[in-house]
């Protein structure tokens, strides 16, 4: 009978495992995960979800049964199937969008900096563009992902109800998936650009909160003083919401096109320029 | 395992060399690397894992040569265990183990059964599950060494394992320092401040200064064995008259809390014993005086930059 | 010179020091302070240097409680745990403040200022700020300041934590000649090579208490329940033959080069032993005991103890 000792196998395979980007990002979602705050922000979205549909589902009853027909003037005055109502159906969660990226994304980079992993992370197969992706990855992916029901079950019911003449457009998602990925991908690299300025998590959110609050104070400032209704595309909330009110094409969006490209094309080079001069190997290995 | 000729690596914007002038070839084992803070101890480090290249010589790491397509890879090989606090607080031994497994290429699954057997292996057992944060000193040294283990790379680096340690702390972890390079077969390079450690544990050694090697070998030939040279110890303390005595025997060079540094005029060691006889004192220490390794230092770092060669 | 009588340090309900009783003779020399980490070495330290009252029991030092005592703290010279220093503050004129807490008066500053300087070899450098010094600097700085006053006992507080090989070896042979001329050291350090290079005299802490004190080889002798290991270098048969004639042989191992004994009373058996290698009886090159070291001692105190 062999004895088998408590040694180590031989080496495994390296070649087999995921890239290194996944793996930082799998890594990030499962701290999510088990953090408290994960759970708040899954109720509090799934609530306003929920309100959506609701919103919908009763609009359709108010339309087809007689019996509630007197409510329908009512009802009407709700659901205005303007293009303004498509755009609105992504703003509500704008707030508590803002308020989740800073406190998940905040920590992102300036976690790593405070535990002094960054480093140790450079010393395996990884590069400083595979950390930087994952973690600008992560960041954007989050807000757009919460987003995603919100327009699609929307989209999905109305279909379901009342096919092509329901109160959201049928082409909806082809505009406002777009216009999604823009406004996430303006929050991601704020977050991670600001988070790597800190040097602990709490700092970290409080960076992000104090940079689009002070974007938007000195965007209001501005304005204030010049009068160019322009200056508000420094704003990175009212970006945010501007995005999906352009692409299904308001009347009056919050920020014109030309701005919106400009002021969201200046923030994301800012804030990931900020972040790759923040994580480069040589300020992390000492 | 390790080749250098002539290497010579600099940062990208500084006007001198961080290391220059790097020959020094090592063989797979346990090499002490001693240096003064700054003396480019890290500088090699990122030469080593492939983050600067070096800017003239040539060098190899497992066969590798450095500043290569290859050498980006080698990082895959190279296990390290960094000085400083480098662990994920609010994550437990395990899920981080498996993490560091999976950023150097091992799959998800493969990642985590190594976890688990690395942690065995450094003697974590069910605090594994806990969030390091809760950690003793001790615990924590033993993550780091699981994390720079659990790829089974074939060269790890290992910077002041025994930082804040207590005796008994310190004497598990050289123990295990040991057990990498006798179990599992990988070659060790550890740096470290503290003289007695390197001693313990290393089989060669490099000495580093100001970017130069000053010293690099195998222990043995670095600390080699002075002629005549007898450590003397008596079972009781001498009385006056027989230490004046000892004169007989040979040149004191020191005495320090009752051990005598003698050089002694004849060849045979056994006159220490036929001396003491004589005198009516007992022996309870007689030893050849090897070079310390603390002589080895001094010597390196303030007399001529002597070279000894690989083996 | 120190003394402790039941002496006892309690924070809050934490225990710091156990009720300790000691003393240490007048004579000069340095004496190591030896623990794992939370043994009581700071405590016994603070105790010692006046910075807190013991919560039990008396503390003296020169004869009198340390505790908020100019008498006593006049002759003490402290150098903390830790490298914490102003950084941008140039290192004579923290000194000079520090000269100055100390009761110095002004016309004497600058020369007790040079000297201490002088002592620990920074008397070119002491223009420096903190933050350009390495931390081998540093700490012989803070060492000076010390000993700025002339204290007849200077207290150290793990000085060589985080010190390079060579910065260590300044700060021991610095060390060594203050005790040489005459000042009392106590050492703290939980790296037994440290004070086993600088020291045979220990004071051994462990979770809270005093477990011995002495001279390394007289603290050997009181262990007598371990068995002392003896390697012989020489040709191995025929020392193994002498050494299993003898009484007080408890293990034998035969090695390449010579000879591993354990023996239970070393007293008896190394005299004979000496006789017979003097009267070219058995061969014998090297007499190296293997467990006389701090790392043995130590390793026996604190298992019997566990």
């Amino acid at each position: 009978m062999p004895i088998y000792a408590p040694t180590l196998p031989p080496a495994p395979d390296l070649s087999l495992g995921q890239p290194p980007v996944l793996v930082l990002m799998r890594f990030d979602l499962a701290r999510l995960w088990r953090q408290k705050i994960g759970r708040f922000f899954g109720f509090g979205f799934l609530a306003l979800l929920l309100f959506k549909v609701a919103r919908i589902y009763v609009g359709h009853l108010l339309q087809t049964n007689v019996a509630l027909r007197p409510m329908k003037d009512f009802a009407q005055s709700i659901l205005t199937q303007g293009a303004s109502f498509q755009a609105d159906l992504l703003s509500p969660a704008s707030f508590l969008l803002w308020f989740l990226v800073a406190l998940v994304g905040g920590g992102l980079v300036a976690r790593d900096t405070l535990y002094r992993v960054r480093p140790l992370i450079y010393a395996h197969p990884v590069s400083p563009r595979d950390y930087l992706l994952a973690k600008l990855g992560f960041a954007t992916a989050l807000p757009f992902l919460i987003l995603l029901p919100f327009v699609l079950l929307p989209w999905l019911m109305s279909l379901l109800l009342a096919g092509l003449d329901g109160p959201v457009w049928a082409t909806a998602p082809l505009r406002l998936l777009p216009a999604m990925a823009i406004s996430s991908a303006l929050m991601g690299s704020l977050a991670v650009g600001a988070s790597s300025l800190a040097a602990t998590p709490r700092a970290g959110v409080s960076w992000v909160l104090g940079s689009v609050l002070g974007a938007g104070a000195l965007a209001g400032l501005l304005r204030g003083m010049t009068g160019i209704a322009a200056v508000d595309a420094l704003n990175p909330v009212l970006l945010a919401e501007a995005w999906p009110q352009l692409l299904v094409g308001v009347e009056h969006p919050l920020v014109a096109w030309l701005p919106a490209l400009l002021g969201t094309a200046l923030h994301l080079a800012l804030w990931t320029t900020l972040a790759v001069r923040r994580t480069r190997p040589s300020e992390a290995i000492l | 395992m390790i080749a250098f000729e002539n290497l010579e690596v600099r940062y990208p914007q500084a006007t001198t060399p961080a290391l220059r002038g790097l020959t020094l070839s090592l063989e797979r084992g346990i090499v002490g690397l001693l240096g003064p803070n700054g003396s480019g101890k890290s500088t090699l480090l990122k030469t080593w894992l492939g983050l600067l290249t070096p800017s003239a010589g040539t060098g190899t790491v497992l066969g590798v040569p450095l500043g290569s397509e290859a050498a980006r890879r080698l990082r895959g090989r190279i296990g390290y265990m960094p000085e400083y606090d480098a662990l994920i607080e609010d994550a437990s031994a395990y899920e981080q183990v498996a993490f560091w497994g999976e950023l150097s290429g091992l799959a998800p699954d493969a990642a985590r059964d190594r976890a688990h057997e690395v942690l065995y292996f450094v003697g974590l057992d069910e605090a594994r599950y806990r969030p390091v944060s809760g950690y003793s000193t001790g615990m924590r040294q033993r993550v780091k060494l699981a994390q720079a283990l659990v790829h089974s790379p074939a060269l790890v680096f290992l910077d002041e394992p025994t930082n804040g340690l207590d005796p008994d702390g310190r004497r598990r972890m050289l123990d295990l320092v040991l057990r990498v390079h006798a179990e599992l077969g990988a070659g060790v390079i550890l740096a470290s401040h503290l003289l007695g450690d390197v001693e313990r544990v290393a089989d060669q050694l490099v000495i580093l200064d100001q970017g130069q090697i000053k010293a690099a070998g195998s222990m043995a030939g670095l600390r080699r064995a002075l002629a005549r040279r007898v450590e003397l110890r008596f079972l009781d303390t001498l009385m006056p008259e027989q230490e004046a005595a000892l004169a007989e025997l040979g040149t004191v060079l020191e005495a320090r809390n009752g051990l005598y540094d003698l050089e002694l005029t004849t060849a045979d060691p056994a006159a220490a014993f036929r001396w003491a006889q004589a005198q009516g004192a007992t022996l309870i220490q007689l030893t050849p005086r090897h070079d310390r390794l603390d002589e080895v230092l001094l010597r390196a770092l303030h007399g001529d930059a002597t070279s000894m060669g690989g083996n | 010179m120190i003394s402790l009588d039941r002496a006892s340090l309690r924070y809050g309900p934490i225990l710091g020091l156990s009720p300790t009783s000691f003393e240490l003779p007048e004579a000069g020399g340095i004496t190591g302070l030896l623990g794992p980490n939370g043994a009581g070495k700071s405590s016994l330290i603070q105790l010692l240097s006046g910075l807190l009252p013991p919560s039990g029991g008396e503390v003296r030092v020169f004869g009198q409680a340390p505790f908020r005592n100019p008498a006593v703290l006049a002759r003490l010279g402290l150098v903390p745990e830790g490298d914490r220093m102003p950084s941008g503050l140039r290192a004579d004129r923290w000194l000079r403040m520090m000269g100055q807490l100390a009761g110095i008066p002004a016309a004497d500053l600058p020369a007790a200022q040079a000297r201490a300087l002088a002592i620990v070899g920074m008397a070119d450098r002491a223009h420096l700020p903190f933050a350009s010094m390495s931390k081998g600097m540093r700490q012989r700085i803070r060492l000076a300041q010390a000993l700025l006053h002339g204290p007849d006992l200077l207290i150290l507080d793990e000085p060589f934590n985080g010190l390079d090989p060579e910065a260590r070896l300044i700060l021991m042979d610095l060390l060594r000649t203050l005790a040489d001329g005459g000042v009392r050291v106590l050492v703290s350090s939980h790296i037994l090579g440290e004070i086993a290079q600088l020291t045979d005299r220990i004071l051994l802490l462990f979770r809270g208490r005093l477990l011995a004190e002495g001279s390394v080889p007289e603290i050997r002798q009181l262990l007598d329940r371990h068995p002392v290991e003896l390697r012989l270098v020489g040709e191995p048969l025929a020392l193994a033959r002498w050494a299993v004639e003898q009484p007080e042989l408890a293990v034998l191992r035969v090695e390449e080069e010579g000879v591993v004994i354990s023996v239970r009373s070393p007293r008896e058996i190394l005299p004979r032993l000496q006789a017979a290698v003097a009267a070219g009886t058995i061969p014998v090159r090297s007499l190296d005991p293997l467990d006389l070291n701090l790392d043995a001692v130590f390793q026996y105190l604190t298992r019997d103890n566990a």
